[in-house]
Order: C-alpha cells, then structure tokens, then sequence
C-alpha cells in the first residue's frame, strides 16, 4: 500500500495531524511492570497511545492475545519479559519466544511487518530502559506507518 | 490419532477469497491434540485471516465455533443455526470432519483448512509421527509391533532392502529402517525365529483399501 | 481479547491439611541436621538412605576448617542424636521409587532394605543425596599424585607423628587447584586447611592455583595463617605441568602473581607428594530421583538454577526442598547453612498445619480437555496431572452437557500451582482458565 511514504498533503498554514502509533505493551509483573512504575515515577517521556497490559508471567501471553492486540487496533505489540533464564517460573519467558517467532511468521503471510511486534527483555529496575524503548519502537512504527491489517 | 497441519496460508485465502461471512469450524478432539485446528488454533487463523483480508481492503467476517468433534452427526448438526448465517464453512477438522459438515449440510461450501496427514503417534511434545495406514489386516503381532506398512517406505514384509544401512532407511536418511526396528525389538522379545514365517503379500484390493471406502457394519448394534 | 488474562469470578480455594511429617532423603550431614531441627519441632521424620550407614560425603573429613573439632566425632553425636529415636525413624538401604500427588496428598512408595515396599504419605520431601566425585585424572600410573580425600585421610592417621606416604616420609607437598571444576571452591578451601596442618608438621607446602578464591567464611583468616606459616600460592593461567623424578613429582608453573610479564618465570616444584582435588559430577541417582520427583535440573545436570529469582533451598515444586551438595557441592558450613535454611521454609509451611492456596490459581475446564497432556508436560511446577474426575468416564452428547458429566481430563491442583499461566496459553482447547 505505500502509506508510509505516501506525502502528507498540506493545505496552507495547517499541516494533518501527523499519525501517532498506538502500541499494545504486554508487561511480566516480575520485570515489565516494575519497571512501568519506574519509569513513570521518574516522568520518563513514553509515547502518547500506549496501552500497558501486565501479566503474571510472559508464558501468560497467548499467541493469539499477540495477533488480536494487532487486529484490535494497535500499530505495534511489544513484550516486556525478563531476561532468558531469569525467569521466576522458569519456562515463561521461552515459551514466550516460540510463540512471538510464530506470530511473526504469521505476520509474513498476513502482509504486516514483523518490526510491529518485538519482545523486550529487562529487570525490574530497568525503567529506563523500558521508556526509551517505547519511545524507539513509537519511532520506528511512525515510519512504517497505521497497521494495515487493523480492523478495530 | 489423526494428525494433520494447517494448510498454507496462501491456499486458505484464495479458497476464502469469494466471501465475506465464513464460519470456521473447529474440532476438540484429534486436531486439538496436535494443535492444528482445536479452539486456540482456529482462533489463530481466524484473527490472521481477518487481518489480511482487512490489509486487501476487503474484510472478511468470520464466526468460530469448535464443536467437541466433528465426525458424528449430533455434532456436525450442532452448527446448523450458524451455517444459516454464513456463506461458506472453513472447517479445520479432518477430512472426517469435512466430509461429514458435507453430507448434512448439501447446499454449504465447506472447505478444508488442515491436510490430514497420517495416523500417528506423539513422539516428543510437538512432534508426530506415522504409525498406521489404516491396511485394514493388522500384522503388528508378525513384526514384533512395528509396522512395515505405515514405516517401512517400501512397505516389505519379509525383511529390509538392500538399502538399509546402519539402521537407517536408504530414501530418507533421518528414518530408522522399520525392519532394523523390527530384527531388534524380536531380539529383545526372543522371537528372532518368528522373522523366519513369511507374511503373504498383502491383498490391496480385497482386503484394504484399493477398492473404494471401507464400511464397517455391526448388525448387533444397529438400530 | 486479553481482558480474559485473569477472570474475574472467583473460586473456592480450600486449605490442603499438612500434617507435620517430613520426608528426607539422603542421610549425610544435611538430611540429619534437618532431620534433627525439625524433630525437635515435634515434626515426624522418616530418612531414606540408600547405603547401610550415615554419614554421606563428610565420612571423607576429618578436620574442619574453622574449629579446631574432628568432623568425625562431631558426625558420631550427630548421628546418635537421631538415633535415640522418638521423631526420627531411619531406614537405611532404602530408596524412594515413586512420588505420586501434591503438595497435602504427597503418596511416597520407598523399597526398603528387605526388598519389601512401604508407603509413605509426608507433608514436605527434602532431598540431600550429596554429589558424587571421580578420582584425579594425573600421572599414568598414579605414583605420588594422590586425591584430597587421600590426604585428608593421611592426615587424620598420622595424629602427632610425622606424614608418611607408602612407608616414605612426606616432606614437601604442593597442592594443584582449579584443574576442573573451576565454579567450586571446595578444594581451595580443603587445601588451604590441609596445607596449615602440613606445615604444623613441619613439611614444606606450595598450593598452585588458577583462582584463589577465599569467599567463604573464615576463609580470609586461613589464607593469611597460611601465608604466614611460609606456604607458598602460585597462580597459573596455563595449566602446570607434572613429570616424575627420580626421588619426587615436578610440578612447573608459570608463576602469574609478579605483576611484570618479565619476572613471570617458570617454577619447578619438587615434591614428595602432589594433591590434586577429585572432579565433581552430576550423580546419575541424583537424576533419576529428579525424574522421579519431576524437579528441574540446570546446566550440566546439577540441581542448581542459575536464577536469581529462585531462592537458594527451593526446587520448582511447592513442598519439595533442596540442600547440600546434590544442589551444589559446597563447603560443610555452606552445606549446613543451607539445612537450617530448608528447617525454617519446612516450619514456614508446616506451622498452621494447612497450606491456601493464593490467587492466581489456574483451572482446567473438564468438558473442553482433550486429554492432549499439552499442560501436563509444559507445567514448570508439575502442578498438573490427568486424573478421573469424575466417577464415570462417560460421554455424553452435547445437548445433554452438564456440571455432572465429567470424564478424565487434566486436573490443576490448586495447592502446587504458580499461577503463572504457562498452561493456560499453550492449552489447544483454551480450556484453562487463570483466576484472580
């Protein structure tokens, strides 16, 4: 479809609103959620639509849950899980990773790029991490544009 | 139990590509087991098919139901008020299940989302593999419970090829050789001397599979 | 969509009774230290040992490191401590072949001595079966190169007179640390206390190793008595060379301690005697126990995780314990640290004589299971088992679906589960569901 380099028309004095992605961010309670608190206790700047869903374990993360945050409307789907052998239940976050490579070769035959779905591995103290982050990921989907398959 | 995979993706869509209200249709029995068509799967492929409809600019609406099997009539006419719905059926049961979704309901298209594969045994969690052809005159108690049929990929019955070297088979080198299975497992049972009665080649036509669709028919039981 | 991730309705979460009776397997120091502490609670203990005595790996030590106390005597009270019986019942030649159910309902069948089977139904299971060494790999013929529990055992019978090796006087001896095993410093410490007493003897002691790590307590205070009594410390990056002598061992060495590469010459040791630790391995019973009790195992087999989020004497299994060497070979104050650990997580479970289990908690819905054993397999907690559910394993056609139609199907047994969710998203059927 070409949308991302498709030119914004302008009309004089009043450029579009430019697109701002909206991004699903599935968060581990052990790791993804603590370090959402962190980095809103420090007024970390975070992209403006994000939607944080915490999880018990990221082995919680259905591989459907990771299709449908993308056909509900979002423009990219990021994991917060902890780092591989850190995890509190031991397989969660492994389980975790077969099913988002199985989601994105989905994604492939679907059409939509697998960059809109990432997995980010940190600790509970990793809040900054975790901002910045989301601010590159909210970077790289503006470039890429509204997801194409959304039907929300 | 039966094993099957999801069609390619591809293939789906071209089959689905007429419509815009489908119902797919899951089964809670051999294609859950195996993770091609239960519940989790269907919803999968029913949220991928909808999505690269959407990314074509022509949605497609899908209804999902998985009945707990599909291949008794109690259940493939469980789905009789949603078909009324739809226009056509992906089914990602068996081709059992296809088949009986065609005979009760004559006027809906009803297309196949897995290729059944094989009868087939859990050999590690998430791999499968052959057993059973389904011969219809079962050997196992010659071969000492490994079927040439179903592994054998010549299907011999009196021993291996010439091929078969270091237990493994000479058309797909990954594959134990059956009769390597077969000479060892008699061993370890002290049957070797069972290897020595030969096992009649088989009758395809007669007996099996090579004369149209087998029907089982217990008089007792019917009706 | 994922609103679903817990429900909200909530479900009975009744208490599972835990009587006060532990299990312990394995009869060395840390099973019997356990098994004394909780005895004294009032807590019935049963110690399944699989040899004819007690004692386990510290039947090799004599010296401890820190106190001037034989390890042997200390061992003997310990073990006549146990043996006054009330709480304590030993059963020695005995194995544990089968661990069925949970947490609350744990059903152990153990073989005993006799070759008869007892059942066994304890509230916790506590597993200390040591670790297992192989002897040094050195010279050909094993001349003058001897094992740390060789020395420790020469040591011991020497008492008073002076160190004889075969009928020979034991003059100079150097120790070789680090060769294998270069994660555990049991070695190190061994032979920075032998070393002491050699020297006490009057013999000359040279320790060569790659790491001297003095990590464990009182360690720091050894090491320097050590240098202060004259024994010499090399340090090697690449290992030492050994080659016999007419009269001895030699041991070369690029010594790495100078801190200019020039001054980093190589050093000929001549020795009576070389003493070189014995390697640790992973100890096959250890893994079949594992697999019998369906606990997790690490890298290379050990009981270990390496995983911070795991607290030291805990295994993947609510209501199974580890400590000592079978987790990892440790040094006996370690050892003995971490069975005073697994006696207060032991008591922490025990004490109100019933365990609720907290939400989130995960239930499988009996009429969507197709009994694939998906979560069965996938369960990092061994939570979950397939088990009639009901009286009858019948079928009934849809229309007639209802609470009392239930047929086998996997069961989550609320008192062992995490509550992570693993089982719920790999479930083919969706058929569990996570509560909160």
């Amino acid at each position: 479809m070409g949308r991302a380099d498709e030119k914004q028309p302008e009309i004089q004095g009043e450029p579009m609103s430019p697109f701002e992605p909206k991004i699903v961010a599935f968060c581990c309670e052990q790791s993804g959620v603590p370090a959402a608190e962190m980095a809103k206790t420090l007024k970390l700047k975070m992209p403006n639509h994000l939607e944080l869903v915490p999880v018990p374990c990221s082995g919680r993360i259905e591989t459907l849950y990771l299709l449908k945050a993308l056909e509900g409307g979002a423009d990219g789907v990021v994991v917060f899980a902890c780092h591989e052998e850190n995890c509190r239940y031991l397989q969660g976050n492994v389980r975790l990773k077969s099913r988002v490579g199985y989601a994105k070769q989905i994604m492939g035959k679907i059409g939509l790029e697998q960059e809109r779905l990432e997995i980010f591995h940190l600790a509970t103290n990793s809040g900054v991490k975790f901002a910045e982050f989301l601010i590159q990921k909210a970077d790289q989907l503006e470039q890429l544009g509204p997801n194409p398959g959304k039907i929300a | 139990m039966i094993k099957a995979e999801q069609k390619p993706f591809e293939e789906i869509l071209e089959y689905l590509a007429p419509y815009n209200k489908i119902l797919l249709s899951g089964c809670g029995a051999c294609v859950t087991v195996c993770h091609a068509g239960g519940e989790k799967d269907g919803a999968l492929l029913a949220s991928a098919l909808r999505m690269a409809r959407q990314n074509i600019g022509k949605p497609l609406e899908i209804l999902e139901s998985t009945p707990a099997r599909q291949c008794e009539p109690e259940f493939a006419l469980e789905l009789s008020d949603t078909i009324g719905l739809v226009q056509a059926v992906l089914s990602v049961s068996c081709g059992v299940g296809v088949q009986t979704l065609t005979r009760h309901f004559p006027t809906t298209q009803i297309y196949p989302g897995v290729n059944t594969t094989f009868l087939g045994e859990t050999v590690e969690h998430g791999v499968w593999e052959e057993r059973c052809q389904a011969c219809g005159n079962c050997i196992l108690e010659k071969t000492a419970g490994v079927c040439p049929i179903a592994r054998c990929a010549k299907q011999l019955l009196n021993g291996p090829c010439g091929g078969s070297s270091n237990g493994k088979c000479e058309i797909k080198r990954e594959t134990d050789c059956a009769w390597q299975l077969i000479y060892d497992r008699s061993k370890s049972l002290g049957q070797l001397h069972r290897l020595t009665e030969i096992i009649p080649a088989k009758q395809w036509g007669v007996q099996s599979r090579d004369s149209g669709p087998r029907r089982i028919a217990r008089e007792d039981l019917k009706v | 969509m994922y609103q679903t991730i817990y429900e909200s309705k909530s479900i009975t979460l009744n208490p599972v009774v835990l009587k006060s009776e532990a299990l312990i397997i394995g009869g060395g120091i840390v099973g019997m230290t356990v098994a004394r502490e909780l005895a004294r609670e009032g807590v019935q203990v049963v110690i399944v040992e699989k040899g004819e005595t007690l004692g386990g790996g510290a039947r090799d030590l004599h010296f401890f490191y820190d106190r001037p106390a034989d390890v042997q005597k200390w061992m003997g009270d310990l073990i006549s401590t146990l043996e006054d019986g009330g709480n304590i019942h030993v059963l020695k030649g005995a194995k544990l072949k089968r661990l069925d159910g949970q947490l609350g309902r744990f059903q152990a069948l153990i073989r005993t001595s006799d070759g008869r089977e007892k059942t066994l139904s304890p509230s916790v299971v506590v597993v200390a079966t040591g670790c297992i060494t192989r002897p040094v790999e050195a010279m050909s013929d094993g001349n003058r190169c001897i094992g740390s529990a060789e020395m420790e055992k020469l040591l011991a019978e020497s008492r008073d007179m002076p160190l004889a090796w075969k009928g020979q006087p034991v003059k100079t001896v150097t120790f070789i640390l680090d060769l294998t095993n270069d994660d555990i410093k049991i070695h190190t410490v061994n032979a920075i206390k032998q070393a002491v007493i050699l020297q006490e003897k009057g013999c000359r002691i040279a320790v060569v190793a790659r790491d001297l790590k003095v990590s464990v307590s009182g360690m720091e205070l050894l090491y320097r008595q050590a240098r202060e009594k004259g024994v010499l410390f090399f340090k090697y990056d690449d290992p030492p060379v050994l080659s016999h002598t007419d009269d001895g061992i030699s041991v070369e060495v690029q010594d790495m301690t100078a801190l200019r590469k020039e001054e980093r010459e190589v050093v000929s040791l001549l020795s009576d005697l070389v003493v070189i630790g014995e390697t640790f391995a992973a100890d096959p019973e250890t893994q079949e126990l594992c697999r019998v009790l369906k606990l997790r195992t690490g890298a290379g087999g050990a009981l270990m995780e390496d995983n911070p989020q795991f607290l030291r004497v805990m295994s993947n299994r609510r209501g199974i314990f580890l400590a000592g060497a079978c987790r990892f070979p440790q040094v006996i104050t370690e050892s003995l640290s971490e069975a005073h650990a697994v006696v207060q997580e032991v008591r922490a479970l025990l004490h109100e004589g019933a365990y609720t289990p907290e939400n989130p908690i995960a239930e499988v819905d009996t009429r969507k299971c197709a009994v694939c054993y998906t979560c069965v397999r996938l369960c990092p907690h061994a939570a979950i088992g397939v088990e009639r559910c009901g009286e009858r394993n019948v079928y009934a056609a849809p229309a007639e679906k209802d609470e009392n139609t239930l047929w086998q199907a996997a069961r989550i047994e609320p008192a062992a589960c995490f509550g992570c969710g693993i089982c719920v998203a790999e479930c083919p059927a969706r058929a569990i569901t996570l509560y909160h």
